[in-house]
């Protein structure tokens, strides 16, 4: 028997690790499953943080700068700026489309799984919610802006423009949804969103996330692409009268406007400009013309002169980022209350712009000019007061495919090109793997 | 049992003692060194006394027959009529030996090659080879070790059928890439698995260094630290049943590594020493173009009017830019140039910059080994200190490595015994710096450097060049190789230390308990340092700019000025515990069993810190601070970072062995494997994997038994199914903890999500057949092994493409249903054997068919579906001859039509913009049916020749590795639509340019004769650029045989030893790779790596070695 018992001894010994589920249960330390309230608010800060600049890339195609010729070699931003999009050369920059989408899927999660968030309150999850719905809709927006059609009212129910991702399912066919249909989903994600969202406004340092004043922000910019005049025009004061602010040029110009810690700062999430954007070019001869280079505070602020020309000065760091500020909502309100025939009340707003950006003296001399306008003279003056406010902060080649989608030339070493009137380039095609990975977003 | 053998004892002896008996006496050596042999069986073969008893070659101590002694004496009483005794010993042949009128005999036992009665290891088991169902194969270290070659896995090319190995580059150190019958797995690693005396090593999945991105890697293996000097034997588990108690690792097969031990008997000690001379690489293979040629060929592009793509690149469009002549030379020609231009053209045709000499050279290698071991009954021991180092031929490079083995075995009781065995090894690899560019690759340098580009100017200067892809995007970085060279090094250090642990009780005569554990530490060190002035520290300085550029330079850098130093401290640690209990009885001398469970836990461990300081000395050691704008900055360049993972697995496992009569055996395994899965379906935590198999040992047939000509004739089969789970797959959302800065001063938790969600993942399950024979004719003089496999994978995992709306661009699915089938033959002969001549031979041939039978298609795909073709298929499309310019036809319906016809290719905006964007009519899988299917690249077949000749002392062996029917597609030596005069290339441009290569295309832009290509030139541009590469103008079948070896011995005779005071002494000579038979391989260096233009040569060397034995 005790023979018997050593034998049983070591068959235990050899064949039963009984605790083997517990060392195997090793906790990895990179690795997680969401489940937790903070978790989902970590998603979010990951979702916001992969932003692609793409904002950057665009700028390459308005009329906003110029290819700095004596730099080495530009070849991979060069068929960007020529709108060569058929045949580019092989080493140019791409859109990262799929990096948006990959934002659209952080969202998707949280929407779907957020609701059951352990360790947070009711609050918190809505806040996180909220969050999600409106990034999923900006995402949405700024992709139908580059890939899609630019919305025609009458047009807009036929006219291509991207797929909606609104779940992460990996069998689901993305077809291209029509620019209506994805107008409609976005603004339905901003309702959605603004209804849990529970911050009005983020504090300097946390305002890369949505708050109510971000969101209404966005409202009124959807709306004023859409030719929604009167509803742009009320998002816009809804959210003026939480945040009204303007940095004042006039009393400290040490400060550009569209820092993320100016004082009209109300979103700071997207990089508008990059280290491609601003070594290969210079501001264009349009926007040097556009500006009173003495008179004008924004202009030493934005740029830099370097021998005859001047380079983009809104850096690339992260302090610079910039989505919406209130700068933005007067020159909303006073185009929306131009084109709706407020005159007076147009100008007054873009007066109040106008007064914290201009000299006192050459202030006084604008307005006169300003108040004198018609409503058409009035509309371009407006235009022309984003092209100079707004520079370089992504907002031009929207601005173009809402508006007037002029002609633009440019030129590189002798070559020319022409994006005409109407040119069916203010559309991007889909990037080649884009394509190659859902064939339904062939041409 | 021990009743059994009680009753043996009885009956046996009646039986023969009943006649007269006499007392023989005599010693056993071995034949191959003169050691004396402990142990042996001298017995008498139950043949000869006519008596159907035990099994041949075992004696159980009665006393049929005896043991030799700690002298390697034996005395036996036999029958006085008896004519011959037998004596075996593991490991060497048996040998019948005449004992008619004497008394004492001396024998001497030849070492056994290959044949029954030897013991097959593998890992956990000894299993006699006589017992042994499933395909494996064993080969003794001697025969293949090569002089001068670091790692083992370099030496088996050639040698085992079903066994390729293929040195990944020239460079000192690297891996060989093993294949075990063909790629297994579509899915993670297709590397075997290397186990050394048992123990698993880990850390030995070797990159593709056929992949731009690994070009420059130092790659420390754990197999690399091993000294072959040490080795004993190799054997190589190729089926599921012989690898399915490794479990799910093992899915690519196993290499077993025995290293060398004590033998019990007088001390002995080996000295060998090599020393090898290593030529440079041949760069006329590549056929590029001198200085001379290149001109010619950039006058005859400027030429061109039409070829406007990078016009103006090119030392002579550079000319001709700053002296204005690029019209005058577009309208009238050389002559219309001014003469400063053609003096400066003509100066570049006279400029040779020696790329050859200045980055290659020849090398001399060194390899020294010393070994002590010896013991006594109760104790062995092993010694062994190694020392090996290698220049490289490239330049700048070289390997040192130092090795010290001991491996000791005790006998504690008569049912106890323990061993350990450490092997420590220490490198020290040696590069410089080439990360950051493609071309600062020396052999990528080579191949595309400009020939007129200097090096250094007339004062020894460095000549930077402003035309390569050196310079970073917008400004331009001056680039010299020489300098990157000198400014720059990479040294990677190793330290390993394996030991292993061995305790072996016997418990009962029948059951025996093993505990094995082995722990392997690797530590590694990797520096890199750059002097300021280097193009590395240019490159990443400049990424640190911010503000504007100012003469090529930013105004800021967050980076200080001065060079770069960068550390990486890696440890991993791993321990693998095992513990076996195994049961073995004989029932009634027909039924043989042998049972063994056991379990086995492990864990491995990895961390590693890794810091980089910038602004450094390298003369004072100092560096300076770097201030960063914000924690974006930070991120880009850190200064610290630390990486730690664990894991664990843990195993259970059994096998069952029957044997009736010695010929049927019949084995079964399982083995349960769980590992530490996390955010994966717990029902998949542990694989249960098991192997049914069985032989026939046809020559223990009575109607065999007396066909004197068949020495051995055994028949085998299996079955095994293996599985695996992707482990990266969750069906949940797993996200990886980070950090992440969105505003200036605010950085929080963030977490990256690693892939989509999937639940819809099932096994992949693989399940082998195996059929195989071993024959051995006229007395073992010939030996063949034949095997044929039949492997099937259903529900294979694979990576598939996703719609990037998706968030990803790809995941994980069972895409794939797969077959391989393949044959392995295997004969060795003994061709002459006289006293003073011996000729062998061993020939190895392998074939093995791959056919996907189903499969889920890319999305994305670029070929048709490959169902019933092979997974390594070549596509092309067939063409028709070249038109009149000189640019692909086709045919189609009978006709030779254009590209623009056979594509189908439409203006897609004639209206809005005529001539801009270029569309085909048909879909992609239109498009994709283009392509015709030739066959696949794997060869037809493989295998190797190793014919070994002896005559007296000298010994002569030439081996030889074949590969037939391999299709391969040549990368083509130009792009049509956009070759870059920046670059050099082949020849054949120059003659295709001058007319006189009317098969090969004629450059191409969208310019080409009046704009009517402009379709085509998109379609190869960027609609369809694979379709170029497709074209079968590239593609190639290609066969050859590479001497691998020719190795010439010289052993000195034992009258001269004597003298010496020395027991054996041998001196060789033998060239490595000294040249390769084959169907063309035009413009690269070696058929192995055909149409990769980043491999390396593989390395010609020439050794002298002499080993001495005390």
């Amino acid at each position: 028997m005790r023979k018997f018992s050593k034998y049983l001894f070591l068959l235990l010994a050899v064949v039963s690790f009984s605790a083997c589920d517990d060392y195997l249960d090793v906790k990895p330390k990179d690795r997680v499953i969401p489940t937790t309230g903070e978790d989902f608010r970590d998603l979010l800060s990951s979702a916001y943080h992969a932003i692609p600049d793409d904002k950057a890339k665009l700028t390459f195609r308005t009329d906003e700068v110029k290819l700095n010729e004596s730099r080495y070699d530009l070849s991979n931003v060069k068929d960007i700026y020529m709108w060569n999009d058929a045949n580019p050369a092989d080493n140019t920059i791409t859109y990262t489309y799929d990096i948006f989408y990959k934002v659209i899927m952080y969202a998707n999660h949280v929407i779907a799984e957020g609701d059951g968030a352990t360790e947070a309150t009711q609050e918190e999850i809505d806040q996180i919610l909220g969050e999600a719905y409106l990034l999923r809709a900006y995402i949405h927006f700024n992709l139908v802006n580059m890939f899609g059609k630019p919305y025609q009212k009458a047009s807009a129910a036929t006219d291509r423009g991207i797929p909606l991702s609104l779940e992460i399912d990996s069998e689901a066919e993305y077809i291209p949804n029509t620019v209506a249909e994805v107008y409609e989903q976005i603004q339905s994600d901003i309702t959605d969103g603004l209804s849990k969202l529970k911050v009005d406004t983020y504090a300097t340092g946390l305002n890369y996330r949505f708050s109510k004043v971000a969101a209404l922000a966005f409202q009124s910019r959807v709306y004023l692409y859409m030719a929604e005049y009167a509803k742009a025009q009320e998002s816009a004061l809804e959210a003026l009268k939480l945040k009204s602010d303007l940095q004042d040029l006039v009393a400290d110009n040490s400060k550009a406007p569209h820092m993320y810690d100016a004082v009209e700062s109300i979103l700071a999430m997207d990089d508008n400009v990059n280290d491609d954007l601003r070594s290969a070019t210079y501001i264009s001869e349009e926007m040097k013309a556009a500006f009173d280079q003495t008179n004008d505070l924004r202009f030493a602020l934005y740029f830099e002169a370097d021998g005859e020309e001047f380079a983009i000065n809104k850096g690339v760091e992260l302090a610079s980022k910039c989505t919406f500020r209130t700068a933005e909502l007067y020159l909303i309100v006073a185009e929306c209350k131009a084109r709706l025939d407020e005159l007076d009340d147009a100008k007054d707003y873009l007066n109040q712009l106008k007064a914290k950006r201009l000299t006192a003296d050459f202030y006084t001399t604008e307005e006169t000019r300003i108040n004198a306008l018609n409503k058409a003279d009035l509309i371009a003056e407006i235009a022309k007061e984003r092209f100079r406010e707004l520079a370089f902060e992504g907002h031009r080649w929207f601005d173009l495919r809402r508006t007037t989608q002029k002609e633009i030339v440019h030129t590189y070493k002798g070559e020319t090109a022409t994006l005409i009137k109407n040119d069916p380039r203010y559309t991007l095609r889909f990037p080649q793997e884009a394509i190659d990975n859902n064939p339904n977003l062939r041409d | 049992m021990r009743r059994m053998l009680t009753l043996l004892l009885i009956l046996l002896p009646a039986f023969v003692w009943a006649q007269e008996m006499k007392l023989i006496k005599g010693k056993v050596l071995s034949e191959s060194d003169g050691d004396v042999l402990i142990g042996a069986s001298v017995y008498i073969d139950k043949a000869t006394i006519g008596a159907e008893t035990g099994m041949k070659g075992i004696i159980e101590n009665i006393s049929l027959g005896t043991i030799t002694d700690f002298d390697g004496n034996f005395s036996l009483e036999v029958p006085k009529q008896l004519n011959t005794i037998s004596c075996s010993f593991l490991g060497f042949e048996t040998q019948v030996v005449d004992i008619k009128g004497k008394s004492f005999v001396t024998i001497k036992l030849g070492e056994s090659t290959s044949e029954l009665g030897e013991v097959i290891v593998t890992g956990y088991q000894k299993i006699e080879k006589r017992k042994v169902t499933s395909a494996v194969v064993k080969v003794n270290a001697d025969n293949i070790r090569q002089a001068g070659v670091a790692n083992v896995d370099q030496m088996l090319s050639g040698q085992l059928a079903g066994v390729t190995s293929v040195v990944q580059s020239g460079a000192p150190g690297a891996p060989a890439k093993i294949r075990i019958r063909g790629t297994a797995s579509l899915n993670g690693t297709q590397d075997p698995l290397w186990v050394l005396d048992g123990i698993p090593l880990e850390g030995n999945d070797v990159p593709d260094f056929n992949d731009k991105d690994n070009i420059d890697q130092l790659y420390n293996s754990s197999i690399a630290g091993l000294n072959p000097q040490d080795i004993q034997d190799i054997t190589v588990l190729k089926d599921a049943a012989a690898t399915a108690i490794y479990g799910a690792r093992a899915a690519n097969g196993v290499i077993v590594i025995t290293s060398k031990k004590g033998k019990a008997g007088k001390m002995r000690v080996q000295l060998t020493s090599n020393t090898s001379f290593i030529s440079k690489p041949d760069f006329d293979k590549l056929n590029l173009m001198n200085s001379n040629e290149k001109v010619d060929l950039e006058l005859l592009m400027a030429g061109r009017k039409d070829l406007t793509y990078n016009a103006s690149k090119g030392g002579v469009a550079q000319i001709l830019n700053a002296n204005n002549d690029w019209d005058n030379f577009q309208a009238g020609g050389i002559d219309a140039i001014s003469a400063e231009s053609l003096a400066a053209i003509n100066q570049l045709r006279t400029i040779d910059p020696n790329l050859e000499d200045e980055l290659y050279q020849n090398a001399v290698n060194q390899d020294h080994s010393l070994s002590i071991s010896g013991g006594s009954e109760n104790a062995t021991y092993y010694f062994s200190a190694g020392a090996h180092t290698e220049k490289g031929t490239t330049k700048g490079t070289s390997l040192n490595r130092y090795n010290v083995t001991l491996k000791t075995d005790f006998k504690l009781t008569d049912n106890l015994s323990f061993g350990v065995s450490m092997f420590a090894n220490q490198r020290r690899n040696q590069s410089f710096l080439t990360e950051g560019s493609m071309l600062t690759n020396p052999s990528q340098y080579i191949r595309s450097s400009n020939p007129y580009l200097r090096l250094r100017d007339e004062n020894g200067n460095y000549v930077y060049n402003q035309n390569e892809k050196g310079s970073w995007r917008i400004v331009n970085l001056d680039y010299n190789i020489l300098e990157e060279r000198e400014g720059t090094s990479h040294v990677l250090k190793g330290n390993n230390l394996n030991s292993i642990f061995n305790v072996n009780w016997k418990v009962h005569p029948n059951l025996t308990y093993r505990s094995q554990f082995g722990y392997q530490v690797d530590k590694s060190n990797t520096t890199k340092e750059a002097e300021q002035e280097t193009y590395f520290v240019r490159r990443t300085r400049y990424k640190s700019g911010y503000g504007n550029i100012v003469d090529n330079e930013y105004e800021n850098y967050f980076l200080p000025e001065g060079g770069i130093i960068k550390n990486w401290d890696a440890e991993s640690t791993y321990y693998n515990w095992k513990n076996i209990l195994q049961y073995s009885k004989t029932f009634n001398e027909l039924h043989e069993v042998d049972v063994m469970v056991g379990s086995e836990i492990r864990e491995s461990k990895f961390t590693q810190v890794a810091t980089s300081a910038y602004g450094w000395n390298s003369k004072n050691n100092t560096s300076k601070p770097v201030i960063y704008r914000d924690e974006e900055d930070a991120k880009s360049f850190p200064l610290f970072t630390k990486t730690y993972r664990k894991n664990r697995y843990a195993s259970f496992f059994g096998t069952a062995s029957y044997t009736f009569n010695r010929k049927y055996t019949f084995f079964g395994s399982v083995r349960f494997d769980g590992s530490d899965l996390f955010g994966v379906d717990s029902k998949y935590r542990y694989l249960p994997l098991y192997a049914l198999s069985g032989s026939w040992n046809a020559k223990e047939e009575s109607f065999f038994r007396d066909v004197n000509w068949l020495s051995a004739l055994k028949f085998r089969s299996s079955f095994g199914l293996q599985g695996n789970i992707d482990k990266q797959s969750s069906p949940y959302i797993v996200g990886t903890p980070t950090t992440v800065t969105n505003l200036p001063g605010n950085s929080e938790n963030g977490i990256t999500v690693m892939g989509l969600p999937n639940d819809k993942l099932r096994w992949e399950k693989t399940s082998t057949y195996n059929v195989g024979f071993d024959l051995s004719v006229l007395r073992h003089a010939v030996r063949m092994s034949f095997d044929y496999y039949h492997r099937k994978g259903t529900d294979l995992i694979g990576s598939q493409a996703v719609p990037l709306e998706n968030g990803f661009n790809s995941m994980s699915v069972n895409w794939a249903e797969m077959t391989n089938k393949g044959w392995e033959l295997s004969i060795s002969t003994r061709n002459i054997k006289t006293d003073d001549f011996e000729w062998n031979t061993n020939f190895n041939i392998a074939h093995n068919e791959n056919k996907v039978l189903k499969e889920q298609q890319q999305i994305n795909s670029t070929t048709p579906s490959r169902e019933g073709y092979s997974a390594n298929s070549v596509w092309v499309i067939k063409t028709a001859g070249l038109d009149e310019n000189g640019y692909p036809q086709f045919e189609k319906d009978g006709n030779i039509v254009s590209a623009d016809e056979y594509f189908s290719l439409y203006d897609q905006m004639a209206d809005y913009y005529p001539n801009y964007l270029a569309g085909s009519k048909l879909t992609n899988e239109e498009l994709n049916d283009l392509l015709v299917n030739v066959g696949s690249r794997d060869p037809k077949y493989s295998g190797g020749i190793i014919n070994t000749f002896k005559y007296k002392n000298i010994d002569l062996t030439v081996s030889a590795n074949f590969n037939l029917g391999m299709n391969v597609m040549e990368r083509p030596p130009y792009s049509m639509t956009q070759y870059d005069k920046s670059n050099n290339a082949s020849r054949v441009l120059l003659d295709v340019l001058r007319g006189n290569n009317k098969s090969l295309p004629n450059l191409m832009t969208n310019a080409s004769a009046d704009g009517q290509y402009w379709m085509q030139q998109q379609l190869y541009t960027n609609m369809r650029p694979d379709f170029y590469n497709s074209l079968d103008i590239w593609h190639k079948e290609v066969n050859y045989l590479r001497i691998s070896s020719i190795r010439l011995g010289y052993t000195l005779g034992k009258d001269m030893l004597q003298d010496l005071g020395l027991s054996s002494v041998r001196l060789s000579f033998e060239a490595r790779n000294p040249f390769v038979i084959s169907n063309g391989y035009d413009g690269y260096f070696d058929p192995e790596s055909f149409g990769n233009i980043y491999a390396q040569p593989q390395q010609k060397s020439y050794t002298i070695g002499v080993n001495l034995t005390f």
